[in-house]
């Protein structure tokens, strides 16, 4: 079986869901103030979409194009449901953490983006790939993110607690220097601006 | 017409197994949240409660900030209350537990549920932050504005003074009510 | 809580877009001018105020007898996505002119973050019917501030000379950013020292 690997890469530069398309940006805004909730929410993207796509491409010859949208609505909402009671079961930590930003993954545009967009018209094991590009692709913009927001806003780098380790990285001298206002909302959106405007300048340099 | 029956059958279809895929999950994951949950409210109680017997629960009605109340005993007469406690802080509402002795001294309190700000609010998860009520409410007030602290505890909650003045309202609230009931006042 | 409170909060304390980014990506792409933007802000507000009450009907009358509230995001979502087919439908046969304007931004709205954003945050603070109906109807009227503040900024800047790389979306996010600072005079103080609280 030959495997389309450009499929796979494509989603991780050439059109990174976060920096390049601009899809679903609520939860990379939102969960962006800690690195753990940014893992915590590529993980539930990447679960969802791998299936979402998984399905709608094994099906896409069983359901009819009129009623598509609501098809797909019941099975990325069903997966997504499914997503929130493992993680409040299993790591509820970052269940909470991720509050309303969970089942808003119903409606991150990357994931019915991507089932009308690829896995309805492309063979399974294509879909697959191209979702794991996608979430690696929304993974690593998130988690650069979070990283510069928490490194500068309150100068530690939160991963998972572990045995006696409580998860929480304090860099010395942001630790006593923060920026907080990279933690609140602005400095989201004025990072998001800066990304972007450096991906777009890089982008035009490569073209031209 | 038969059409339509159709699209309607495999609409049907693939709700059924959708929901029976969730009521799956659910009867696994259920039990487990709320296994959890009671898990980690005990945890809390036993931390605040200082080594003594934890009692009945009882509700704390029209009183603000005071949802409701929990005596603790030893060797059957009371030595204080754990208050369950509630607030409004930047990120919405705040959960509390806090224990107090019979003269409204605070003794031991821990946050239990809350969406405050990493960085800044947040930083009331830490054990450091309720260190700063402790013992206060009797002879010493308790903290409700940032003049009262010294410099470096001011500067140490710097930037988070909503989730310090709600936290610190309703630990007053629970020691005037403790005073009250402990019959100091 | 009162309902000044809740507009007040949903307004400006914790505006949608500029504080908790729900309904980002119609904010950018919906708010290139005032016309199209003030559409958008009239129809997430009708939708949002009547999604609400649905939702909470839904609830607690359906899933909570039931004990299906773990079904609560897959109906929600459905519900919002029936109620926008239907109010199109509604719309069209009554008023054609509000169609008209309304009309293209209907169907963008299913995949709005704030409307099921403001469904689930309902139940999650533990609105009664009026409080929730409150609060939907001020989310959409923060939405509908923010783009149209928005639009007029960016109609500005397209007659600025701004940098190349930064036309466009960048220059947007970062406007959006300082809009969001001064949105930060606004905080739950205000409340405690309007004695709303």
């Amino acid at each position: 079986m030959k495997m389309n690997w450009n499929e796979l890469t494509k989603g991780i530069f050439k059109e990174n869901p976060v920096f390049i398309i601009v899809l679903g940006l609520c939860p990379v805004l939102g969960v962006s103030t800690q690195v753990s909730n940014a893992i915590g929410m590529s993980a539930g993207v990447l679960f969802v979409l791998l299936f979402s796509n998984l399905l709608i491409s094994a099906l896409r010859n069983f359901i009819p194009d009129s009623i598509h949208i609501p098809a797909y609505i019941v099975i990325i909402a069903s997966l997504v449901t499914i997503t929130e009671m493992v993680m409040h079961a299993f790591v509820p930590a970052v269940y909470s953490a991720l509050g309303v930003y969970l089942p808003l993954i119903v409606v991150n545009c990357i994931i019915l983006g991507r089932a009308e967009a690829f896995a309805a018209r492309n063979t399974v094991v294509d879909s697959i790939l191209d979702a794991i590009g996608m979430s690696i692709g929304f993974a690593l913009g998130l988690t650069l993110i979070a990283l510069i927001r928490e490194l500068f806003g309150s100068g530690t780098i939160t991963l998972f607690a572990i045995g006696g380790f409580d998860g929480v990285i304090r860099i010395p001298w942001f630790y006593n220097n923060p920026i907080r206002v990279m933690s609140l909302a602005p400095g989201a959106l004025l990072l998001m601006g800066y990304l972007k405007a450096f991906f777009d300048w890089k982008g035009a340099r490569k073209e031209g | 017409m038969t059409k339509n029956i159709r699209y309607a059958l495999i609409l049907l279809s693939i709700c059924a197994v959708s929901a029976f895929l969730l009521a799956l999950t659910n009867s696994i994951t259920a039990p487990v949240i709320e296994e959890m949950d009671h898990q980690s409210r005990l945890r809390a109680l036993e931390a605040v409660s200082g080594g003594l017997e934890i009692g009945e629960q009882q509700s704390v009605i029209g009183v603000p900030y005071i949802d409701y109340m929990i005596p603790l005993t030893k060797d059957g007469t009371v030595e204080g209350w754990i208050l369950g406690l509630k607030s409004a802080g930047y990120g919405g509402e705040m959960t509390l537990v806090a224990s107090y002795a019979r003269d409204g001294a605070m003794q031991f309190a821990q946050l239990l549920g809350h969406s405050e700000t990493p960085g800044l609010g947040k930083k009331a998860e830490e054990s450091w932050y309720m260190e700063k009520f402790k013992n206060t409410g009797s002879s010493k007030p308790v903290p409700t504005s940032k003049a009262m602290l010294s410099d470096s505890d001011a500067q140490a909650i710097s930037g988070s003074s909503v989730t310090f003045n709600a936290i610190a309202k309703a630990i007053a609230a629970g020691s005037d009510w403790a005073k009250r009931e402990g019959g100091v006042q | 809580m009162s309902y000044i409170a809740i507009l007040l909060t949903f307004i400006f304390i914790n505006n949608f877009i500029l504080v908790q980014f729900l309904g980002l990506c119609p904010f950018i792409g919906v708010s290139k001018n005032s016309a199209n933007a003030i559409g958008m802000g009239a129809s997430v507000t009708f939708v949002t105020t009547v999604a609400s009450v649905v939702t909470w009907a839904i609830y607690y009358f359906l899933l909570v007898p039931m004990s299906l509230q773990y079904l609560q995001t897959l109906t929600f979502i459905l519900v919002i996505a029936s109620l926008v087919q239907l109010l199109e439908m509604v719309i069209r046969k009554i008023s054609p002119a509000l169609y008209q304007a309304l009309g293209i931004y209907l169907p963008l709205i299913t995949t709005n973050c704030a409307v099921l954003g403001i469904a689930i945050i309902n139940i999650t603070n533990g609105y009664n019917v009026m409080e929730a109906f409150t609060a939907g109807f001020a989310a959409g009227a923060g939405f509908t501030l923010a783009i149209v503040l928005m639009s007029n900024i960016r109609e500005k800047l397209d007659l600025m000379p701004v940098r190349r790389a930064f036309r466009g979306m960048p220059i947007a996010f970062i406007s959006a950013g300082i809009m969001a600072l001064s949105f930060m005079a606004f905080d739950k103080s205000l409340l405690t020292n309007l004695h709303l609280v």
